[in-house]
């Protein structure tokens, strides 16, 4: 089984699976915290569309997880605001 | 309807002039075709620059106009983000002629300090490390420019003042001892009018049987996503100051960039003259893209949300026009201020005020006098 | 001749196999990394799920653009150029014709706690499901309104029977509107027959599966329920365009929230076109004629952005759009698609009459709501700036209030502002999009 890293814990994935699907599927809901009052959010439109889904891979900001194919020894992170 | 002062705009121009009219005495209207910043206002980075301005009227202008910004902000309350972030003008090489011009401009009145590679780097932690000089300008400051208008004339409709948007002016006619505008409904007997119309000022003045060198120049600006703060000022190259005084028609570019609170960030500027066209151009934000790069490297992986462009009203010398029209007594005009309208807006609207009520005004008017441009008939 | 067709869903793949039979190049342009749009999603490497268009994808006349950004379309002397990022690099290419069929975006209305993790579109449940093979909940709610609520309850209530290791189950349907307002379409069912029995088999599907579908009840409130890791939702009674508010609201706890109010136009790429848009059921579509051209020369408009209705008539006007970009809009073949193209109109037309959503939507919630969710705009910010600021469009809105200025540049939140400005007597909410797709400054900058 595949693996990459979210705030440090290991997530399983399948082959070709998206971030957020992977994420979900380990029951890990919140993707992120919004920036202006700090409210936990998560996928909304599935589609990129609505960038509530964005996460923080190898320290790049703003990275839609239900766009970006899961792989392994990503080091991803809730995307805090802008940070 | 009747009334003392009708203001024709409701920009940042309008909104000051209204302002400064109001807080002396005078009753007034403020029409606009569209709404509150429906023009250049509205497009608009929220400058208030002492930095970019050689010695001069127009740097004079600025200096008070700066204080007067903070003095409004604490009169109608600042809720539009006006805060004195400083400037930094930088050089990639050779900084003599920068240094001379901040020297210069010390001598003014402006408040300067000559920065090496270090004081940069602290100043701004994510500029280029090939920067190594530059002058940080304490003094200038931003602000959100759609709101700044809005809660100005909002304030002020609490004193008696009206502001009535999507008014078309028809006609300006001088009836006996005064004045007469007309627009799609209205009908307003008035002592004085002020064109504050900005990029259309040349249209107004042409109505009410004047006329005003007043032209379109066309400016960009790339916003990017909400990012850190990676940018703590105004940063801005040297080359700019020199865009803006010159008379070109081809596209002219420098690099103008500044963090917003909204954690976007602006990038600028580009300066053409192509008349009205609203088309975007490829070519100019590839440019601006590869200037804000180059100086702040940590922009590339920025993402670009959004572009924009407005009209800069610019008058043959770049200096603004304010003052009383040669021809038309009551007529008083407050354009022109190409790409420094929202910096000197405040002093503006005063000057105006003052030289309706025939008051010592807070500088010298005659660089500003719309007589310099107006043949006058005898 | 150089085609582009931007959008590779239903629409533009059913335009590209009419134009494979002639002599064109086809540039096909999209931003995910495979054919198919949303209606046709599919796992990686699963067949092309419908059999018609399979053979396309490895076609030779036709160059795949995928994972492929659109982000300005320039208009040249003799045609137009289109830039894109692909792979982190620019592209420019030049066309004579340009197809534009870029697709709907799904319509959510604000409601109080909607932001909450656990909340998503209907949609993103489907491509959950269908493109990824994840159902992420145990206690599932589907709500809101419209003919989509079917299709994902049937695809998620075949994958919860097909699993034997789910405790997953549906928990609640709330849809907004009553069965009796299908007389509203009459017309469209009598004509399209084929649609009125695949109605009735959706009503049977229901029944055999004993799933309920509450009508006239809407989700009025979405929070944290005492266990916190589950949702609770009051369910409201929703009655000739308003909330009957207290008398029989119910509480139900779940863990996932799929809500859905229809499609509206992605207008994204026509506003970089400047297309001509006009009101349609309070939509903004793209203008068009019978050939499916569009305000400018040489551009077509294909799919639910001319008006949402579904892929089958997505597949005809890209038809009709391919045959008239080759000079056979007067053909037999023409002629027949648009035969079909009314009565499928007809139909779409009377779906929309029976589903619209009220203008006035922002009113159902007692409580302040947030209707941008990028910026955090709550619905009281964006009706002052109109009362207060003088806003009279939804660009003015914008500027005071930063509602639409988000990430998103608007794509959920442009349309209810619409709504709200138009309650003012905007008559200019035309959408104003100049970047259309995603693009880095050090992607322009090279």
């Amino acid at each position: 089984m595949k693996h990459f890293k979210f705030e440090g814990d290991e997530i399983p994935f399948n082959e070709g699976e998206s971030i957020a699907s992977a994420l979900l599927r380990a029951g890990i809901w919140q993707f992120r915290e919004s920036r202006k009052s700090q409210q936990p959010r998560s996928l909304f439109c599935g589609i990129g569309h609505c960038y509530d889904c964005m996460v923080v891979i190898n320290e790049n900001i703003n990275q839609r997880a239900c766009l970006l194919e899961a792989r392994e020894g990503l080091s991803i992170k809730r995307q805090r605001g802008v940070n | 309807m009747r009334t003392e002062v009708v203001i024709v705009g409701a920009g940042i121009v309008g909104a000051m002039c209204a302002y400064y009219i109001n807080r002396s005495g005078l009753k007034a209207i403020v029409i606009d075709r569209g709404t509150v910043a429906s023009g250049t206002t509205g497009a608009g980075e929220g400058n208030i620059m002492v930095s970019d301005k050689s010695p001069g009227p127009e740097l004079e202008l600025a200096l008070k106009s700066r204080e007067m910004w903070f003095e409004v902000a604490d009169d109608v309350g600042n809720e539009f983000e006006l805060v004195a972030k400083g400037g930094l003008a930088v050089s990639r090489g050779d900084a003599a002629s920068l240094f001379k011009l901040s020297e210069q401009q010390s001598g003014a009145g402006v408040m300067t300090q000559k920065v090496g590679p270090k004081e940069i780097q602290e100043l701004e932690p994510y500029i280029s490390k090939a920067i190594i000089n530059g002058v940080h300008y304490p003094q200038d400051a931003q602000c959100q420019p759609m709101l700044a208008a809005a809660h100005i004339l909002r304030q002020l409709q609490r004193n008696d003042l009206n502001f009535i948007g999507h008014q078309e002016v028809i006609e300006i006619e001088r009836i006996a001892q005064s004045l007469v505008v007309r627009t799609s409904d209205l009908e307003i007997h008035c002592g004085y009018v002020i064109n504050a119309a900005g990029t259309w000022a040349g249209d107004i003045a042409r109505i009410a049987g004047s006329d005003l060198p007043i032209m379109p120049r066309r400016g960009f600006i790339l916003v990017t996503a909400p990012l850190p703060k990676y940018v703590n000022h105004k940063v801005y190259d040297s080359d700019y100051v020199d865009n803006v005084a010159s008379s070109d028609a081809e596209l002219q570019t420098s690099t103008v960039i500044e963090g917003t609170q909204s954690g976007t960030i602006l990038i600028g500027a580009s300066r053409e003259r192509i008349g009205f066209d609203r088309t975007i151009s490829v070519p100019v934000i590839q440019r601006l893209a590869r200037q804000a790069t180059s100086l702040f490297p940590v922009l590339a992986n920025a993402q670009l949300l959004r572009v924009y462009n407005g009209f800069r009203p610019y008058s043959p010398d770049h200096l603004p026009v304010i003052g009383a029209d040669s021809k038309i007594p009551g007529l008083f005009h407050c354009a022109g201020h190409e790409g420094a309208g929202i910096g000197l807006s405040a002093a503006s609207g005063k000057l105006i005020a003052q030289l309706i009520q025939g008051e010592t005004p807070i500088v010298d008017p005659a660089p500003f006098s719309p007589g310099r441009f107006q043949l006058v008939y005898q | 001749m150089r085609i582009a067709i931007v959008g590779a869903g239903p629409a533009g793949i059913a335009a590209a196999r009419i134009l494979i039979k002639y002599e064109v190049s086809i540039d096909v342009y999209d931003q995910y990394p495979q054919a198919g749009g949303q209606y046709w999603r599919h796992r990686k490497g699963e067949s092309f799920p419908d059999t018609r268009f399979e053979t396309l994808t490895n076609h030779s006349k036709i160059s795949w653009f995928f994972d492929c950004s659109v982000w300005q379309i320039e208009s040249e002397k003799d045609g137009y150029s289109i830039h894109a990022i692909k792979d982190g690099k620019q592209i420019s290419n030049q066309y004579d014709s340009l197809l534009v069929a870029s697709g709907a975006v799904e319509r959510s209305l604000p409601v109080p706690g909607w932001t909450l993790p656990g909340v998503m579109t209907a949609g993103a449940l489907q491509s959950l499901i269908k493109g990824q093979g994840v159902v992420p909940g145990n206690r599932i709610v589907i709500a809101g309104s419209g003919p989509f609520l079917f299709p994902v309850i049937e695809t998620l209530q075949k994958t919860l029977r097909l699993s034997n290791s789910t405790k997953a189950e549906i928990v609640g349907i709330f849809e907004a509107r009553r069965l009796s307002r299908w007389w509203r379409n009459s017309y469209g069912l009598i004509l399209n027959p084929d649609k009125a029995l695949e109605a009735l088999r959706f009503l049977r599907y229901l029944r055999k599966n004993k799933l309920k579908v509450n009508s006239g009840r809407i989700i009025s409130k979405v929070q944290e329920s005492k266990t916190k890791t589950a949702k609770e939702i009051q369910i409201t009674s929703f009655k000739r365009e308003k909330l009957v508010k207290g008398a029989k609201d119910e509480y139900l706890e779940c863990d996932l929230i799929a809500m859905s109010y229809g499609f509206t136009p992605d207008l994204t790429i026509p506003s970089i076109l400047n297309l001509k848009t006009v009101n349609r059921f309070s939509d903004e579509i793209v203008l068009i004629d019978s050939n499916q051209r569009t305000s400018k020369l040489g551009i077509w408009a294909a799919g639910e952005i001319t008006g949402i209705g579904g892929h089958e008539l997505a597949i005809r006007e890209g038809e009709i759009a391919a045959f008239d970009i080759v000079g056979k809009a007067n053909s037999l073949a023409s002629a027949i698609r648009k035969l079909d193209r009314w009565r499928k109109r007809i139909f779409a037309d009377g779906l929309a009459r029976i589903y619209k959503v009220s203008d006035r939507w922002f009113e159902w919630s007692a409580e302040d709501v947030i209707v941008c969710r990028c910026e955090e705009v709550s619905r009281d910010e964006i009706l002052s700036s109109f009362t207060e600021l003088g806003a009279d469009s939804v660009r003015t809105s914008k500027l005071f209030t930063r509602a639409g200025m988000g990430m998103c540049q608007g794509r959920l939140c442009h349309r209810n502002v619409q709504d709200m400005a138009r309650l003012f007597g905007s008559e200019n909410t035309k959408t104003n999009r100049p970047i259309g797709g995603a693009v880095t400054l050090g992607e322009l900058s090279d």
